[in-house]
């Protein structure tokens, strides 16, 4: 069967319910194409559906602060489209130039202002789809408040395509202070527990930081090396971010450094968009996700700085983003895996040679999520036709 | 007799509970005929009120034996009819199952269990620096439980979200006894955000025996104000331009003339009773950028022809202004003896129309109509009042409503913002959804709940379950609905 570019929702529901109804063809969904790799290798050949032509803005009703775009646009676009009204979904999103609304979605992409803002889950408020038999539905609206029906949107979010293919999102989206201002002010610490200390602090802290960032020097150092600007020369750095109108931002910045003044830190000068700066400019070989809970996060960087991982945390959310070394084996990732379950979490591995994934599971779900997602899955999409085994198997 | 009846039924519920832990008397169940929504009615056979999760399994298991239907129920504050026994059958009430099992603040969660009251777990984080952000009016009786089914709001959703938004994982019992966790502290990448969904499920996926919840930070400042308009229309643009203008206040309530006379009389806080309509205006941050704000809503309200805007500058002038907020319900009881409160929501820019068509049909049907609502969501609680002894004020209390609801949908809306469709709504869901949409929640709910056995007929029009009618077993008797509390 020849790759499939749909134009609108309806052309894409009747070929997948022809296809229901006949061949019973495997597809992949392709939006930007950056993270095609990600999760289990598919388990039947497949062909492409793209959704670049479904790329439009549906309805931007500014002043409501909601907006419905098609979900082949690109982040880039929809992030134009929103700072023209000075409006911003706060989703960070690596390559937003390729990465589109239904790829961030379905792999339910977040990064580091996360802590201030929450996740994609906080934001999207309507959906529209196309399941494996072809049934096109919405849920959810372009309201911000609805308990209408189930919340199918959060269904949708991390389902990597394997129970729908989103065809439009609307989101909830927030006004940004004019002017707005952002900065980010750097500590480094010689080890850990200083560090520790320093996020305790964040907690009683007058200011209310939408990043919390930690990293090791070996990522530090990669980052150094790709942007060509120094960078910190502890063992760990902190990053943390500020946001909101000037004045909010230069007397948080302000405050914090005095807070500082009392820890076992160096107060360092930040890069300018630290940001953007963190993620692997190159494509590494081998990257883990680690997930914990927020107070285990230092444990587990100190046992994997130990093994030469490049280590750059959410710290503030647990959250862990480990470039393993390029000589690694799947036995480094199981050592991994293993402190983090040690420590109630749970290790994802989002990049990997593809011989790895025989003997490594990709993802970490627990039994009981499986169980309910397999059946959710065998309802919306039974001829497993949608991006099949990606994400179980 | 039926099976819930039946004696071998009643004895292993017996067996499991205690008899202190199950109503049976007709007499004693009349309580549980209905929740805050009283227009349906139908008493349940049995009670039963487990006090662990083991207990909850069995008696779900029991049920699943026996082929009974049952129904989770909290405080019974729905607005939606979401604890009627369809085919009556075991209510399965979680008011006994009120322990916070655990606060962490260095992690920001608390594990309760799901009958902790609402405003207890807000109590007991009092001066720790953190708070659990859904509060729902009805707070001080509702459940986290019942939140966490209904997905509640209250006035702070506006910058801090709805209960799914402060639910990390779920307990629950599945209706075919299966113990499961959802969720959690950590992220599962690669899963299906199930607690997301369980979240507003209204019941029908299972039995939510405990719940992780987020806490927040308090604010460090506050600056509450009470804006005076002449007109309900200029209280609406000062709210589109304050949203417009960047600011996201913490909460964003307004009032009209019906309300604030109900108030005054109730409570003497001192409102004008001349007054349209007020706004109450609650902003929170740090301290220098409150008071920015706080400027640039009075200059807003001002533009909009506001005859003052107080600010509450001491901490007591501040809950006075919310306590009047929250009782607001409480005085209603003085305008009339009964009334429905409606709950539909706009696009907040739509909230001039949505208003004028609320007069427009509360006179064209000879019903006074109040408002009181989030309008910062543009969430609309409209108030019917009427009198229940009379059969005409009903039928047109009920075309009224029809007509507001009709009109929220028209203009891109919805019919429920907070209190959900249980059975009262489940009319207009095929005005809201195409039969694809349904047909696919539809398949979702079976993934839960295959049998139709936990709380049947509820939320969706198409599911069928245990061979029931849908309003075969309900008596309907009063269409009205008086508050719960
Ligand atoms: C260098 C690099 C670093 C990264 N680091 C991070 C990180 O730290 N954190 C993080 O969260 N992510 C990270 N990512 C992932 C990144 O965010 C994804 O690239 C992006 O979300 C995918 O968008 P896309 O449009 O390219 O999707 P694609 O690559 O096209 O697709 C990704 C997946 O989503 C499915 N999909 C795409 N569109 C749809 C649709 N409309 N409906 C249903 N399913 C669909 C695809 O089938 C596929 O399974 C990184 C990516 C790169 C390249
Ligand atoms: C005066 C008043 C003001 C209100 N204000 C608001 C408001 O501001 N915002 C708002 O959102 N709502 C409001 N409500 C509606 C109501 O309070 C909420 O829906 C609340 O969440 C219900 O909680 P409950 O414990 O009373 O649940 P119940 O009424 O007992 O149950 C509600 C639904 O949840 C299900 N359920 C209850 N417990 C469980 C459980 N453990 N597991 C699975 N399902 C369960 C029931 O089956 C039912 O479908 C108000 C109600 C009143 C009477």
């Amino acid at each position: 069967m020849p790759e499939f570019t749909p134009s609108t929702t309806q052309e894409l529901s009747e070929f997948l319910q022809a296809n229901a109804a006949g061949e019973r063809q495997a597809f992949q969904i392709v939006g930007g194409g950056t993270a095609l790799e990600y999760g289990c290798p598919l388990s039947k050949p497949v062909t492409n559906i793209f959704l670049k032509k479904l790329n439009r803005v549906i309805d931007y009703p500014t002043r409501d602060m909601t907006i419905t775009v098609e979900a082949g646009m690109t982040i880039a676009e929809l992030t134009k489209t929103l700072r023209a009204e000075i409006q911003e979904l706060p989703i960070d999103v690596p390559d937003p130039k390729s990465a589109t609304v239904g790829g961030i979605l379905a792999c339910d992409v977040s990064g580091p202002r996360r802590f201030g803002h929450g996740t994609l889950r906080d934001f999207l408020i309507g959906v529209t789809a196309v399941d494996g038999l072809g049934r096109t539905f919405h849920a959810g609206g372009r309201v911000v408040k609805n308990v209408a029906g189930y919340d199918l949107c959060k269904l949708l979010i991390g389902s990597f395509g394997t129970l729908a293919v989103i065809t439009e999102a609307t989101f909830k989206v927030q006004s940004m202070p004019v002017p707005m201002a952002d900065a980010w002010e750097l500590i480094g610490f010689d080890d850990l527990s200083q560090c520790d200390a320093a996020i305790a602090n964040l907690s009683s802290s007058a200011c209310r930081p939408v990043a919390v960032e930690v990293v090791n020097q070996k990522a530090a150092r990669m980052m150094a090396e790709a942007n060509e600007e120094p960078f910190h020369s502890t063992p760990w750095g902190m990053a943390v971010m500020i946001e909101g109108s000037e004045a909010d931002v230069h007397w948080q910045c302000r405050q914090l450094q005095s807070e500082w003044e009392n820890l076992d830190g160096r107060v360092l000068h930040p890069l300018r968009d630290y940001r953007r700066k963190t993620w692997p400019p190159v494509k590494p070989q081998s990257t883990v996700r680690v997930t914990l809970p927020p107070s285990k996060c230092l444990n587990f960087l100190e046992v994997a700085d130990a093994m030469d991982v490049a280590l750059s945390a959410h710290a503030g959310d647990g959250v862990v983003i480990g470039v393993l070394p390029n000589d690694s084996a799947p036995s480094l990732v199981q050592q991994l895996r293993e402190k983090a379950h040690e420590l109630g979490g749970r290790l994802t591995v989002e990049l990997c040679p593809s011989e790895w994934k025989k003997e490594l599971s990709v993802f970490d779900q627990s039994e009981s999520t499986l169980r309910l997602m397999r059946e959710i899955k065998s309802k919306l999409d039974p001829y497993d036709v949608l991006n099949p085994g990606r994400l179980f198997s | 007799m039926t099976a819930a009846t039946a004696s071998a039924f009643l004895d292993r519920l017996r067996e499991i509970v205690g008899e202190d832990g199950l109503l049976y008397d007709p007499a004693e169940l009349l309580v549980y005929e209905c929740d805050g929504y009283v227009v349906e009615k139908k008493t349940p056979d049995v009670v039963v009120f487990p006090t662990t999760t083991e207990q909850v399994v069995k008696i779900v298991q029991t049920c699943n034996e026996h082929d009974v239907p049952f129904v989770p129920r909290g405080a019974g504050t729905s607005l939606a009819g979401g604890c009627l026994p369809i085919g009556g059958g075991v209510m399965i009430a979680l008011t006994r199952m009120n322990k916070i099992l655990e606060v962490n603040l260095r992690d920001r969660y608390a594990v309760v269990e799901p009958g902790v009251v609402n405003v207890h777990l807000t109590r007991h984080l009092a001066g720790t620096g953190f708070h659990y952000a859904p509060d729902p009016s009805s707070q001080g009786a509702c459940t986290i439980g019942g939140n966490v089914a209904t997905n509640s709001g209250g006035p702070h959703t506006l910058k801090y979200g709805v209960t799914v938004n402060h639910v990390l994982g779920i307990e629950f019992v599945q209706p075919d006894g299966t113990l499961t966790e959802i969720g959690g502290i950590v992220d599962e990448p690669g899963a299906y955000d199930l607690t997301g969904l369980f979240v507003g499920s209204e019941g029908t996926f299972g039995v939510c025996t405990k719940v992780i919840v987020r806490l927040t930070r308090d604010p460090v400042a506050y600056r509450t104000m009470l804006g005076v308009f002449e007109t309900v229309a200029d209280a609406t643009h000062a709210i589109s331009d304050i949203i417009g203008a960047g600011i996201i206040p913490a909460a964003l309530e307004m009032m009209d003339q019906g309300i604030i006379t109900a108030l005054e009389d109730a409570f003497h806080f001192g409102f004008p009773l001349d007054a349209g309509a007020v706004l109450l205006i609650e902003v929170d941050g740090l301290e220098v950028s409150v008071d920015r704000e706080a400027r640039e809503i009075i200059e807003l309200c001002n533009g909009r022809n506001a005859r003052e805007v107080r600010t509450a500058d001491t901490p007591e002038k501040r809950q006075l202004l919310w306590k009047c907020r929250k009782q607001a319900f409480g005085a209603i009881g003085r305008l009339s003896p009964s009334y429905c409160t409606q709950d539909g929501v706009v696009p907040r820019t739509k909230l001039p129309e949505i208003l004028a068509a609320i007069t427009e049909s509360g006179n064209r049907h000879g019903i006074r109509v109040v408002n009181v609502f989030h309008a910062g969501d543009g969430n609309i609680h409209p108030i019917l009042l009427f009198d229940e002894r009379d059969q005409d004020q009903i039928r047109r209390v009920m075309l009224a409503s029809d007509e507001i609801l009709s009109k929220c949908i028209e203009l891109g809306g919805s019919v429920t913002g907070e209190h959900g469709i249980g059975v009262e709504k489940i009319n207009f869901m095929s005005q809201l959804f195409t039969e694809d949409d349904l047909a696919v929640m539809d398949d979702v709910r079976k993934a839960f709940n295959p049998d139709g056995r936990c709380s049947p007929q509820k939320m969706l029009p198409t599911a069928g379950a245990c061979g029931m009618e849908h309003h075969a077993p309900i008596e309907k008797s009063h269409p009205t609905r008086r508050a719960a509390m």
